[in-house]
């Protein structure tokens, strides 16, 4: 019996003291916690570039795609939803996917944000000298975010400065108690994204541009560029002048093409890059709307390229970015399908150019709107052979020419749509005409918000 | 081997070596066979047992015994499992030449297999359906668990569709948890295993690793009375396995093996290439006024100046292609299991090896599996016993379909193909190659595109997932008898899966046209053990029994992957990974790990069978529950009082010959949740060319705990005239703290936009009922049948305070929501009534009860009936019924004459609703094929009494593609012979001497042979969405047809 006992014991034993704490304590293997992250200058900066890499979810993929298949200038041939049909349609409903799931990014990156200036606060010694840029690449990209929001989900300042706009979130979040936040108006968006793109913010910035870091992140110029939009937005076109001529150390590189040749550039200031492990995919890279002449074609009915002067054969943006496939014409900017490894760039400095041409137009500067539309357009067009003769323009014509040119330099670029609504204007395209009462000229705040926010109101 | 059969073979073992140690006074030896009553085959391995002299035998391979007895008359008792008992007294050496016993249909004294141990039937107090392999062993299935429909009340099973391996949806009592798992947990001989799809790209069930053939029993524990030493994993059901043993005697060799082919059960009859341009250009013309019409094309076609034309061949004949052709196909297969199985006093073995090869009913579909099980049960000493089982299989599973897994929406998911491709584009080009323009079918001889894929060209590319599995189920023991009554065990096992994921698109389909060829590969390893130490103690006091169990058990899972997707083939004719491509990207790789540690205890006592109590105790730790939360305490408690043998219920008895009240009660938990679900965690990226760290997850990393399920049990079962089973429960089951993904407002920016948390819960209860008996009992003539029908109530009562409601969208479609004071996964879809006779359009309704038409060439498109734009917003979808079946079950007959034997199942469930979405795809008005039926159902201005709207080309939204319509919902209830077979077994012995065999039979089956039902679609046995089978049940959207297959088998034993 009692070599039975013995095996009973160490049978009990065994089974009992076997060690319940490497068994029961399993931490995410390849994930880490945030004070892991706070607690090494690299991590910080990786952080930082994560939110970069969330805001380019959005922004540069599907986001790019909406802005401009609103427009006129490109028309969709698919009828797939995941294809951006309903944007297209301009029938973004409550429930549209491409609704809630740009809600959902933005939002995404907001809150990065915030958790991160939250955190960084009490990461200063670890973060170092880098702290204050920090801060201010967060608050940009805080911006950036909310002046997409405001332009999709709410009228635009001019038609109604104190429409409801978006809930301002601007504390890290991490628990279901917060749920409800009531939406501010236009101007309040605009009034916090100014405050996020203050001189001193901007300060912080780096000043430097045609470098790998110096255009994949926030730089002065970035901020300057967005903040343009902004004042151009509240019509405030004297405040837009004054950040576009504080915009230097860029040029317009010879041909417009280059742009999207060579990623790095002169002319770029605010671009986000791709690479094998982060990139667009089918259905998300611009590439693939674009490439093959079955999806997204440029008009030839509504868009610049039925206006004599804005389709000339020798126009260099013509010759080198338009083409033809499946009997339509494409747009040829992005054409990496098979990798989708295309950049896309945000801002660059012809749009400083054309925004300063519009904002000294509404400033009655005519000569001087006369002179930004000229270095912009004859960079395309040997000045010579210019049917357009910009110098000798009626004012109204010289608006239209600006108006035209913005069209025919950034198409595929996200801004199309973006102009038409800060100017109140109706979407005249394809498939009908959509005027700022039509449902789906602004998109709703989705029911995803709606059924959890209780203070979202119409 | 189960525990039951296990001591009976040592109390044998022990008569034996009593019988050799006792002084022999011999006077005689005296010899007899055992055989079965009706088929007077011989019985191998019956025992027979003289009381008098305390001396047994048990009978050979011939059913031949020998027995020493020393006087006359004599008590002898014979048994044998699955046999009626019998006891005779033998006055002479002639009344044991030849003793028959009768087969045992009444369940009554079968063994059952529990958690942790074996009991009999009549001493159970839980809820436990036992399904025996010889109900089964017609049927051609590659994974065991499809067997369970129909066979075992409570048990509700949903095979999706007719996809080869696709796993079915099992239910047991309803459905206990909302977001977590809702499946079984398996146990094979002891040892939990892995179930459901461990694949990456693939959609395989794992449990088919283990052949069918190998299985001997299979027991389901439902209450938590029978499930709760298995604790908090409980909460789903148990489904016990036990595999087959050896057992003593001359080794015997058996062949099972079977040919098959299966087609599908139904096709939707869709247009030929002149109907569809017709129905099409009218369409067109209805839209733009003409339809000499360029739709997207701006040129014109060749082939003719209309919107849609027909094309024609080089021999000038007219393209017609029925695409069902190139997508169906009939599935030829086969199987073959051999086992060895013998041994002697000390040692059995048991060894098989099935080879199982399968073609499915969609082109590309096939499986294959070759599988060894090896098992030994080794008595090493008096006190020791070991032994195991290894089981080994690599199969192979191929799949064109890309719909599997519910991408309804797919390009490439096959059904879809044959129903929405257009007709009067070829298949082939005129050199044989498939036709097609950059990856999509293309436009033919249309101005529009065709942008689905062609079939052919994803067979003909080999653009499959091939999902190679090697699986390798281990189990060892080791039982210590240190003194009379007292077990020791210890049990390792473990289950180790590696699999390996091919899957490819090729530059000629319209995933890998793009990229001139995509191909990915996964190395998935996923293993866990389970380490169990039980002691046992049986002890006997007068009437008094009792049985104690006391134990612990640890178990850990690893589950990892990673791959690569390699894209741009440099020789566009490859098809496999290995070859050159331009482009390298890894696929997010996964670790994923969990532990359990569990301490475990039971009591069972009985008072001569007539009071029998149980009550058991489990504490589990789950590893992936909040630090503060992660040990739960589970258990139940059941007892019994068998009315009949108390001395009161005398009068009664000559018409209940049993007669048992039962109930239980106890507490269950799930662990099917996500390893890290209370973590709070950084996920690392890259941003370009740097590295990035981005706040991957919000956990609630303080309070996560147990989801609970407290089960309620009462019932009775009883034996009326010694030949009618009728067992009866009524079950409840309350499941509270439910791990729910809690939404958080979007503009949060939280990730994902919910925080993991308890908060939701959930009610099942309902009947069940099981009736068996036979029916007729005659030497040549008999018929068993068994009947069992389950109802069940689901009532979801608790979400979260922040959630009224969960509205879940499946893979491609949003059709459910899941509220409180409802069942799970109700349809919730756009109100419609139909079409308006006067103007052809589909009827919505608004929110306010308006009348809503839908007109799609107009810009707003829904006007109210005097032609003002009404806003779409104001149309919103409403519950529209429920998905789960609220009552199903079976009804089992087996007819023997002479040496015929017959099977008829029927199987049954009803109601639930189906959304039948394949309707929407099948009258889409864009450049869509359509079913005949919408052809001869769209409104005319002579035809106003219409099922699908006015055509207007383009029109997605009216016949429910674009919003899914209550237009399309159907009952589901239907009544289905599920098998039928027709075996002969030759018992001319002389034959069969001379074949060297001892017993052949050769049968014929069917499975599928027809269903009855009110159902539209295809098979009313359907679920799309087998993802989240339960938040989005009740779909049929681009499904395949359920399978109907042939089989003609042999079964031999040599």
């Amino acid at each position: 019996m009692k070599r039975i006992y013995i095996i009973l014991q160490i049978l009990i034993a065994t089974s009992l003291v076997s060690s319940c704490d490497s068994i029961l304590n399993k931490e995410p293997v390849l994930q880490t916690t945030e004070s892991n992250v706070f607690s090494s200058a690299d991590k910080i900066k990786s952080n930082l570039l994560g939110i970069y890499s969330d805001a380019k979810g959005q922004i540069a993929l599907k986001g790019a795609a909406y802005t401009d298949i609103r427009g006129e200038d490109v028309a969709s041939l698919s009828s797939n939803v995941f294809e951006c049909y309903t944007v297209y349609e301009m029938a973004v409903g409550l429930t549209t996917t491409d609704n809630s799931d740009t809600w959902s990014k933005l939002y995404t990156v907001i809150n990065e944000s915030n958790t991160f200036l939250a955190n960084l606060d009490n990461a200063k010694d670890v973060a170092g000298s880098s702290y204050s840029q920090y801060v201010s690449e967060a608050k940009f990209l805080r911006a950036l975010s909310y002046y997409y929001l405001n332009t999709l989900y709410a009228y635009s300042y001019s038609a109604d400065s104190t429409a409801k706009s978006v809930p301002l979130r601007l504390k890290a979040e991490s628990s279901t108690a917060d749920n409800n936040l009531a939406r501010s108006t236009v101007a309040e968006v605009y009034t916090q994204i100014l405050s996020d793109l203050s001189e001193s913010n901007i300060a912080a910035l780096p000043n430097a541009g045609n470098t790998y870091d110096g255009i994949t992140r926030a730089s002065q110029a970035a901020a300057r560029v967005l903040k343009q939009r902004v004042y151009m937005e509240k019509n405030d076109w004297k405040d837009a002048i004054t950040q576009g001529e504080a915009i230097t150390g860029y040029q317009l590189l010879d041909k417009v093409s280059l742009i999207f040749t060579n990623d790095i550039n002169k002319e770029v200031i605010f671009s986000f890059p791709m690479s094998s492990t982060n990139k667009g995919g089918d259905q998300t890279a611009l590439a693939y709307y674009y490439h093959s002449g079955n999806i997204f074609i440029l008009d030839n009915t509504y868009g610049f390229l039925s206006k004599p002067n804005y389709s000339l054969s020798y126009d260099t943006r013509i010759k080198d970015l338009v083409s033809t496939a499946n009997s339509n014409r494409i747009l040829t900017k992005y054409t990496d399908y098979q990798t989708y490894l295309d950049w896309v760039p945000v801002f660059r400095y012809a749009e400083v150019e054309l925004n300063l041409a519009e904002s000294y137009y509404n400033n009655n500067q005519l000569d001087k709107a006369r002179e930004a539309l000229k270095q912009v357009r004859h960079r395309s067009i040997v000045a010579e052979l210019d049917p357009l003769d910009i110098d000798n323009l009626s004012s109204s014509d010289l608006k239209t020419a600006i108006y035209n040119e913005r069209r025919a330099e950034f198409v595929g670029e996200g801004i199309r749509s973006l102009d038409i609504h800060r100017r109140g204007e109706n979407f005249v395209k394809r498939n009908g005409t959509f005027t700022p009462s039509t449902n789906g000229y602004i998109w709703p705040i989705p029911t995803s918000e709606r059924s959890v926010n209780n203070l979202i109101t119409d | 081997m189960n525990q039951f059969q296990f001591s009976r073979r040592l109390v044998i073992s022990a008569f034996l070596l009593l019988v050799s140690t006792v002084s022999v006074f011999s006077q005689s030896v005296i010899k007899g066979t055992i055989i079965d009553e009706v088929t007077k085959e011989p019985l191998s391995g019956a025992s027979i047992y003289a009381k008098d002299e305390k001396v047994g035998a048990i009978t050979d391979a011939k059913g031949s015994f020998g027995i020493k007895i020393s006087k006359y008359p004599l008590r002898i008792h014979i048994s044998f499992v699955g046999y009626k008992e019998k006891d005779i007294i033998c006055n002479s050496s002639e009344d044991l030449l030849q003793i028959s016993l009768a087969e045992n249909h009444q369940v009554l004294n079968d063994i059952v297999v529990i958690g942790y141990g074996t009991q009999s039937r009549q001493n159970v107090t839980s809820a436990i359906s036992s399904v025996k392999s010889e109900t089964f062993k017609d049927v051609p299935v590659n994974s065991f668990d499809q067997v369970l429909q129909g066979r075992s009340s409570g048990v509700q099973l949903t095979s999706p569709s007719g996809n080869l391996g696709t796993a079915p949806i099992i239910r047991i009592r309803g459905v206990a948890s909302i977001t977590s798992g809702t499946s079984p947990l398996y146990v094979v001989d002891g040892i939990p295993i892995q179930s459901g799809n461990l694949s990456y790209s693939g959609d395989i069930n794992v449990l088919s690793d283990i052949n069918p053939d190998d299985i001997q029993s299979i027991d389901v524990l439902k209450d938590a009375s029978a499930g709760a030493l298995y604790g908090s994993r409980a909460a789903n059901g148990v489904v016990l396995i036990t595999t087959k043993k050896g057992t003593k005697g001359r080794a015997k060799v058996s062949y099972n093996g079977w040919v098959g082919i299966s087609s599908p059960v139904k096709y939707y009859d869709v247009l030929n290439a002149e109907q569809f341009v017709d129905v099409k250009n009218e369409a067109v013309k209805n839209h733009y006024g003409t339809d000499q019409y360029s739709l997207s094309k701006s040129t014109a076609t060749t082939d003719g100046s209309k919107a849609f034309n027909l094309g024609y061949d080089a021999n000038g004949k007219v393209i017609d292609t029925d695409w069902n052709k190139y997508v169906f196909q009939n599935g030829i297969q086969q199987s073959h299991a051999v086992a060895v199985d013998g041994g002697n006093d000390r040692v059995q073995y048991h060894i098989s090896t099935n080879y199982l090869d399968q073609s499915g009913i969609l082109k590309g579909d096939k499986y294959s599996r070759l599988g060894t099980s090896f098992s030994v049960d080794a008595q090493a000493n008096k006190w020791l016993k070991v032994g195991g089982t290894q089981t080994i299989s690599l199969s192979n599973q191929q799949t064109a379909d890309r719909s599997r897994g519910g991408n309804i929406t797919a390009y490439s998911a096959l059904s879809r193909l044959a129903w929405a491709d257009a007709p009067n584009i070829a298949a082939y080009n005129a050199d044989g190659t498939p036709y097609q323009e950059q990856g999509h079918l293309g436009y033919g001889p249309n101005t529009v595109q065709a942008p689905l894929d062609n079939p052919v060209a994803i067979i003909n590319s080999k653009s499959f997932v091939n999902t190679e599995n090697i699986r390798w189920l281990s189990n060892y023991y080791g039982e210590l008898t240190p003194i009379k009554n007292l077990t020791l065990r210890t049990q390792y096992g473990k289950d180790f899966a590696r699999i390996e994921d091919r899957d490819f698109h090729s530059p000629t389909t319209v995933n890998g046209y793009s990229q001139n060829g995509v191909a990915t590969n996964v190395s998935t390893r996923s293993s866990q053990y389970t380490w169990t130490n039980t002691a046992n103690y049986k002890l006997y006091l007068g009437h008094n029994n009792f049985d104690f169990l006391a134990g612990s058990e640890i178990s850990e899972r690893n589950y990892k992957y990673w791959g690569s997707t390699r894209s741009t083939l440099v020789d566009a004719s490859y098809n496999i990974y290995e070859a050159s491509y331009k482009n390298i990207t890894a696929i997010d790789s996964k670790i994923s790990e969990s532990g359990m540690v569990s301490y475990l205890a039971r009591v069972n006592y009985d008072y001569d069978s007539r009071y029998i109590l149980s009550a058991n105790y489990r504490r589990d730790g789950y590893s992936a529950l909040s630090k503060n939360h992660r040990w739960g305490n589970f258990g139940g408690v059941s007892g019994a009082w068998r009315v009949s043998d108390e001395a009161f219920f005398k009068p009664l008895k000559n018409i209940f010959s049993d007669l048992k009240l039962k109930a239980s009660w106890g507490v269950v938990g799930n662990t099917k949740i996500d390893d890290y679900a209370s973590k709070s965690y950084y996920s690392s990226g890259y941003y370009g060319t740097d590295g990035t760290y981005i706040l991957g997850q919000v956990g609630d990393s303080e309070n996560l705990k147990w989801e609970t399920s407290k089960k309620f049990d009462a019932g009775f079962s009883t034996l009326l005239w010694n030949n009618i089973n009728i067992d009866f429960d009524y079950y409840r089951n309350v499941s509270s703290d439910l791990i729910l993904q809690v939404p958080v407002s979007p503009s949060e920016g939280i990730p994902n936009n919910y925080i993991t948390s308890n908060a939701g819960g959930m009610r099942n209860s309902g009947l069940e009922l099981s009736i068996s008996a036979n029916i007729i009992n005659k030497k040549d003539f008999t018929w068993y049948s068994s009947f069992n029908i389950t109802t069940n109530k689901n009532v979801v009562t608790n979400l979260s305070e922040n959630m009224s409601q969960l509205i879940t969208a499946g893979n491609g479609e949003s059709t459910n929501i899941t509220m409180v004071g409802k069942s799970i996964g109700q349809l919730y879809l756009y109100p419609t009534q139909g079409i308006d006779p006067a103007t052809g359009r589909r009827i919505f309704t608004g929110n306010d009860g308006t009348k809503v038409l839908m007109e799609y060439e107009k810009s707003n498109k829904f006007y109210t009936e005097d032609g003002t734009a009404y806003s779409q917003s104001n149309l919103s979808r409403v519950v529209a019924g429920n998905t789960l079946p609220t009552w199903y079950g079976g009804w089992a007959n087996n007819f023997k004459y002479k040496n015929l034997d017959m099977s008829v199942l029927f199987q049954f469930s009803g109601g639930n609703k189906i959304y039948n979405g394949s309707t929407a795809t099948l009258s889409d008005v864009r450049f869509w094929n359509n079913s005949v039926e919408y052809k001869n159902k769209y409104w005319t201005a002579e035809r106003t009494n219409a099922k699908y709207a006015l055509p207007i080309y383009g029109d997605n939204y009216s016949n429910g593609s674009a919003l899914p319509i209550t237009d399309w919902v159907e009952n589901g209830d239907y009544v289905r012979l599920k098998n039928i077979s027709l075996g002969y077994t030759l018992d001319q012995k002389t034959i069969l001497k001379t074949l060297g065999l001892s017993t052949l039979r050769i049968y014929l089956q069917a499975q599928n042979l027809f269903v009855l039902t009110g159902y539209s679609g295809l098979d009313p046995e359907v679920l799309s969405q087998t993802q989240s089978p339960n938040l989005n049940g009740g779909t049929d959207h681009n499904t395949a047809p359920q399978a109907r297959t042939f089989t003609f088998g042999a079964q031999i034993t040599f």
